[in-house]
């Protein structure tokens, strides 16, 4: 099987990112910045060109367990140390193909040995200062 | 601000997300750290007659950390206590003003609520 290519995202294109609402206050569906996490190396999201909201929503399973925030790609590598890559993932044993998998990286990087202190929590205040809002709110109906 | 520290037990209930592989619980010793850190941070604001500070929302983040995040008009300070660990990060932005660094939380910083309340 081909592994799809690794194309350019543009600025304005958006990014779909997936927060677990087990990460929620009961009753608070309020954006945190403790949202802004990394996983396996990066934060993980999805392109609008190849998934919507609801498919990066659902992706793993139970999507009732999921929130989803948008981003924009721009606005994205517009923080500090940030970089947006899109990152296909194509039979990988124990990974959903997914072709609009994309890769945040840097915030991985801000808590490394030797890096700035506190530039972690200044890049999670930013992420969250620009993206605050849902795409998708917790407990939204499944479509 | 009690109200808000008694509602963030939840944190330690918390199960693994998503991505169980690699997940780091949440330690009642980590949220002891970040809530006595936040009493003693009020305190000094009580005794200095700082008011306006506001209560900071308290939650979970990566790695069994744990965040104390306040959010007012036009500032935000943002404090995490990452887990099993002696030393806490801050970044707090306000127009023409940031700070940022490392602490550690069994010390008092009350320079933070004066800066947040500055």
């Amino acid at each position: 099987m081909d592994a799809w290519p690794v194309e350019i995202i543009p600025d304005p294109d958006s990014l779909f990112y997936r927060v677990s609402v087990g990460w929620l206050k009961p009753g608070d569906t309020r954006v945190a910045p403790g949202h802004f996490r990394v996983n396996k190396g990066s934060m993980s999201c999805d392109w609008q060109k190849y998934s919507t909201a609801a498919e990066t929503r659902s992706r793993q399973g139970a999507p009732e367990r999921f929130a989803v925030i948008r981003m924009i790609a721009g606005k994205v590598r517009e923080i500090d140390i940030l970089s947006v890559i899109h990152s296909p993932i194509r039979g990988v044993e124990g990974q959903v193909d997914n072709r609009a998998h994309t890769s945040i990286f840097g915030l991985e990087r801000s808590a490394a040995t030797g890096a700035i202190h506190g530039q972690k929590e200044k890049i999670r205040t930013e992420l969250y200062g620009q993206f605050h809002t849902w795409e998708i709110e917790p407990n939204a109906p499944i479509v | 601000m009690e109200d808000e520290i008694k509602s963030a037990n939840y944190i330690v209930e918390i199960k693994s997300g998503p991505e169980p592989e690699g997940y780091v619980p949440y330690a009642r010793e980590t949220l002891a750290r970040a809530t006595d850190f936040l009493r003693r941070l009020m305190i000094h604001a009580h005794t200095a007659n700082v008011i306006g500070t506001g209560v900071p929302r308290i939650g979970p983040a990566e790695d069994g950390s744990i965040d104390l995040f306040w959010e007012k008009d036009d500032r935000t300070l943002l404090v995490n206590f990452p887990a099993g660990e002696s030393i806490g990060n801050y970044c707090g932005k306000k127009p023409k003003s940031e700070i940022s660094g490392r602490f550690d939380p069994s010390e008092s910083r009350p320079e933070l609520v004066f800066w947040l309340a500055d």
